[in-house]
């Protein structure tokens, strides 16, 4: 929910920004093959730094790395197979092909979650909005209505249970957390939808229903150049996508893993995924004249 | 204008019929994926999620909802996401399930399902959006869905039941989102594995089951007499 | 022309014996700030959404309204909501509730958006409202974070947005502090002056608004009257006023020779005492205490802030409050009064320093809004919500109803009752309970002057029963009123307290206006 703070992105059509996240995030997703995986995940962290900063980056890797270990340790644990031994725990076998693939499956999912949150961070509601908006009017509007509403929600369910706590003198004892929790969410729901009735006027009083069109007023203007840096996007992503399948039709972790090999193919992939990196040193270059 | 209205009809209808299929479609993939071993699982049913989500999305839309159904759908999603933030504090408690299976009986199961859906799309820009978001759509607008579905068929006649499904509801909701985990991201699965994954989730499956219909137990009523009210308000416009 | 005629107009609501209004002829010509003043529950609200063919509540209608010139209550005039939007607009009493979208600009464009306005046009009205309205510098922020006045503010702007001719508004600043108050209404008055819409506006306070209105009219039984305007310049530089600040001055007649408006002032709070005191010795059994001298809460030197990065709300406040006193907290928006309410009642904890409650244990608290309390599905329901825990009879929830003149609404829904009422219903709620200390977050916000002084009444005889009173509000008419110490909280301090007319008097800014003490005394 970053409405406020300025990115590298600012400057295009939010389709462009959409267009590249969501690309990268599939590919990641759908290729699994050790190199792809690994340039996903430095591309990733390299563009959540240059996005979010270092200290975000950082603490939301505090919670991601345990997880990576999890998912290392549980793969091997349980999908057991593979030919090079590396040792034996009583009923469980661990292999090092095994191994590998937790490994992987665990740097690919840390990869998506950084693609996940750095997308966020670029991607404001209202540029979503934006995108949507003029597709699915009545939706969009929903949504904006939704994020309108639960902060206010949020605050008004803290004041019940401040005012409900600080009623000492009605004599109540102390309910169990759920019972207590539920008959605040009532007083909130009935609060709430009352006070639906008077915004559907006001809604109603602004023309609601009014146009058979709703039309949709976005502030980002879709220019030649977001044009043009789509469709070199697309084509750049069309040959990772190629590139990315041939190395993975070609690798297999079971039984035995191949060698792999320096390759030409992977360097589009890497220039991909390390697009917002650049455009943030970029900028930085500009910045520091 | 006449045209286009004519046509946004049919399509209405067309989307309609399409909601039941493609709801099922979801968990069919899912089983599928499993049964021939489907080296792209996580893509393939990713996509098919989406497309029932969208599918949906598109059947409300063209229905060209009018403000009695649109307004108790933004309230409730909005109610059911300050539940779960307010209750972020405590992992397996949240009222949201909860919400969506009244939201289904009292406005009817494509209101259910929104709720549902937006709930879960929209608590996600304040709690982090992830490969998870459809799936938790996917499986709140679920329970929504069939809330709504099993009380037009009387299936609630009597308030127990409802707790019951409560309960068996939010271990369907937990089924759903390890299943995609399960079946995206454990390869070679085994049985042993998928054991290990879907008991990892349990502890947070029983808690959330048991939170979810002790909710009902205490909100359903309450919720429901006041919700009707506001239903026959809405209905005087 | 006239903008808005109603012409020999009644209304019946369906199911109802008797009409609402009846027989009102009301002309309103082009370019007028007209105020529609009347009692509450006369049907103000009724008439203007009369006016407004979307809004128009369902019943039969008799007689005609005119739109400049073009009936709309026969009922073969359908006014599209297109049309109607772009002619007449409404902006009703609560900033929250009228807000629709979570960002400003799309608040702004909302409307537009409904009209199925293209893409540039939308940017170009927004832009221009944003502009006449000064919204610029807040229009990325979400509206959730905009404070009571810019809601109502952005309200406004976002019906304007439309172009309408003229604008209808009920009671627009009863939910605002007097700061964002006065805001208000200047922009209604440039709105009016500069653009040369209608402006239209039902209140209670009328008396804030007659520097900016053209015509007054006051709805009665009768039918609607036109009265004159009162320019009255408010005395509140007279020099003669407070220029004596003798400390040794009786508190309640000590004025009488400085301000003509005191005398009747005085005698009106001691009448208010007077009135129920032959009920306060029969009843409680805390009226026998009420003469011991002591604390019911203190603070001393109490340091408070929401969070590690935000700055202090409380810097070293100290404040002692003796039981049975009613102790009015006033201060500036945002100084930290309701902060402080909630420290005494030990919802939020001080950093440093302590506060100590004596009644902590049995204590009330009335929020802002009463909704905040409401569970039941009827008011008689609510009223023996907490019966069993905190052990009170039927005849008492009797009593308090009859007391509060609350029994006639008894099998209703709470929401269905009108703000005064909700207000009483949520006291006596609380006061069923029989507290010890009575907290009261802004209990007058929105209330009209009669409710104010029976709510005052009320209190006044708890008071004088033992219990201790402590409010928060900015009304300091209603302070002047009922306290008998009033704090001044400003910078996260208590910067005076003192008796109430001392401490109006020593005042020169900080002080109801006459206009305010003379619509608080004026009625019965």
């Amino acid at each position: 929910m970053n409405n406020s703070g300025t990115t590298i992105f600012d400057s295009w059509h939010p389709f462009v920004p959409l267009a590249f996240f969501a690309s990268v995030i599939v590919l990641s997703m759908a290729v699994f093959q050790p190199v792809f995986i690994a340039i996903s995940f430095i591309g990733a962290l390299a563009s959540s730094i240059a996005i979010r900063g270092w200290k975000t980056t950082v603490k939301s890797l505090r919670w991601q790395l345990p997880l990576i270990v999890l998912i290392v340790l549980f793969n091997p644990l349980f999908s057991s197979l593979g030919s090079t031994v590396l040792f034996t725990v009583g009923p469980f076998t661990m292999y090092a092909e095994s191994l590998v693939y937790g490994i992987c499956m665990g740097v690919m999912l840390v990869s998506m979650l950084l693609w996940f949150v750095t997308a966020s961070s670029v991607l404001s509601s209202s540029k979503v909005m934006a995108l949507f908006g003029k597709r699915i009017p009545v939706l969009s509007l929903m949504m904006s209505m939704i994020a309108r509403l639960t902060p206010l929600y949020v605050r008004r369910g803290r004041e019940i249970s401040t005012v409900d706590s600080a009623c000492t003198a009605s004599g109540r004892k102390k309910a169990s957390v759920v019972a207590q929790a539920a008959k605040r969410s009532t007083v909130l729901m009935s609060w709430s939808m009352e006070d639906s009735l008077e915004t559907s006027d006001a809604m109603r009083a602004r023309g609601f229903g009014a146009s058979h069109t709703r039309t949709s007023y976005a502030r980002y203007r879709f220019r030649l150049r977001d044009g043009i840096v789509s469709v070199v996007l697309l084509v750049l992503v069309v040959c990772c996508a190629f590139l990315a399948w041939t190395a993975a039709s070609q690798y297999r972790f079971y039984p035995t893993m191949p060698m792999l090999r320096i390759w030409w193919g992977y360097i589009p992939y890497i220039v991909l995924v390390l697009i917002p990196t650049f455009l943030s040193i970029k900028e930085g270059i500009r910045w520091m004249r | 204008m006449a045209a286009s209205n004519t046509t946004a009809k049919s399509w209405a209808r067309i989307l309609c019929k399409l909601e039941v299929p493609l709801l099922i479609v979801v968990p069919l993939t899912l089983a599928l994926c499993v049964y021939f071993n489907v080296a792209q699982a996580a893509l393939l049913s990713l996509v098919v999620v989406i497309a029932a989500l969208v599918v949906c999305a598109a059947g409300f839309e063209t229905s060209r909802p009018a403000l009695r159904q649109i307004m108790p759908i933004v309230v409730l999603a909005a109610l059911a996401i300050a539940g779960r933030l307010l209750f972020a504090a405590i992992p397996d408690v949240q009222p949201v399930t909860a919400i969506c299976i009244i939201a289904g009986i009292v406005f009817g199961r494509r209101s259910g399902f929104m709720v549902g859906a937006l709930a879960a799309l929209v608590s996600n820009m304040f709690l982090g959006q992830g490969p998870w978001t459809p799936w938790q759509m996917y499986a709140w607008g679920l329970a929504g869905y069939l809330g709504g579905v099993l009380y037009q068929y009387g299936a609630f006649k009597r308030s127990w039941t409802i707790y019951v499904w409560g309960f068996v509801l939010s271990f369907l909701y937990g089924f759903i989102l390890d299943s995609f985990y399960v079946v995206g991201y454990v390869n070679p699965l085994t049985w042993q594995g998928a054991l290990a994954a879907y008991g990892a989730g349990a502890a947070f499956n029983i808690g959330h089951a048991i939170s979810t219909s002790l909710f009902l137990a205490l909100i359903y009523a309450p919720w429901k007499r006041k919700l009707e009210r506001i239903r026959r308000k809405y209905g005087e416009y | 022309m006239d903008a808005l005629t109603f012409d020999n107009f009644g209304f019946t609501y369906p199911k109802m014996p008797h009409s609402v209004l009846d027989h009102i002829g009301w002309h309103i010509p082009e370019g007028s700030f007209a105020l529609l003043g009347g009692a509450t529950g006369i049907g103000k609200t009724t008439l203007l959404r009369c006016a407004h063919p979307i809004l128009a509540p369902s019943g039969t209608m008799a007689g005609h309204i005119k739109v400049f010139g073009e009936d709309i209550a026969s009922p073969d005039q359908k006014w599209d909501a297109h049309r109607c939007a772009q002619t007449i607009a409404y902006v009703s009493q609560s900033p929250e509730t009228q807000i629709v979208c979570d960002t400003v600009w799309h608040e702004l464009a909302f409307g537009l958006e409904n009209l199925g306005i293209p893409q540039e046009a939308i940017r170009r009205r927004v832009a221009e409202i944003a502009h006449f309205f000064g919204i610029e510098s807040w229009f990325h922020r979400t509206t959730d974070e905009l404070s009571g006045g810019q809601k109502q503010l952005l309200n406004l702007a976002s019906v304007l947005v439309m172009q309408p001719r003229i604008l209808v508004l009920d009671e627009p600043t009863a939910q605002l502090d007097p700061v964002a108050s006065k805001n208000f209404l200047h922009a209604l008055f440039r709105i009016n002056r500069e653009l040369g819409i209608v402006v239209v506006v039902a209140t209670h306070e009328p008396y804030e608004m007659r520097a900016y209105a053209t015509d007054e009219y006051v709805l009665q039984p009768s039918g609607i009257e036109r009265v004159e305007i009162h320019r009255q310049v408010d005395s509140q530089f007279a020099p003669v006023a407070y220029a004596s600040t003798n400390p040794h001055v009786h508190p309640l007649t000590g004025h009488s020779t400085a301000h003509p408006d005191a005398s009747s002032f005085s005698t009106d709070r001691s009448n208010l005492t007077e009135e129920h005191a032959d009920s306060s010795a029969s009843a409680s059994p805390l009226s026998a205490t009420s003469s011991s001298k002591t604390n019911t809460l203190s603070c001393k030197n109490v340091w408070f802030r929401y969070d590690r990065s935000l700055p202090w709300v409380l810097k070293g406040f100290d404040l002692s409050i003796e039981q049975g006193t009613c102790h009015a907290i006033v201060g500036g928006n945002g100084c930290g009064k309701s902060t402080l309410l909630q420290l005494f009642a030990g919802t939020l904890k001080s950093e440093r320093g302590h506060v100590c409650n004596a009644a902590h244990d049995c204590q009330a608290f009335l929020p802002q809004n009463p909704k905040t309390l409401f569970l039941s599905d009827t008011v008689s329901e609510e009223l023996h919500a907490w019966q069993k825990d905190a052990g009170y009879s039927d005849d008492d929830v009797e009593q308090w109803m009859q007391r509060l003149a609350i029994q006639d609404i008894k099998d209703q829904h709470p929401y269905d009752t009108s703000g005064g009422q909700q207000q009483k219903i949520a006291l006596a709620k609380l006061l069923l309970t029989q507290p010890s200390l009575l907290l009261l977050d802004e209990p007058t916000k929105g209330l009209d002057a009669p409710t104010r002084r029976q709510l005052a009444q009320v209190l006044t005889t708890c008071r004088n029963n033992g219990m201790t009173i402590v409010l928060a509000t900015h009304d300091l008419a209603f302070a002047e009123l009922i306290a008998t110490q009033v704090t001044m909280v400003f910078d996260g301090e208590a910067t005076a307290t003192e008796p109430p007319a001392t401490f109006f008097a020593d005042s020169i800014f900080f002080r109801p206006s006459a206009a305010e003490r003379e619509a608080l005394n004026g009625c019965k």
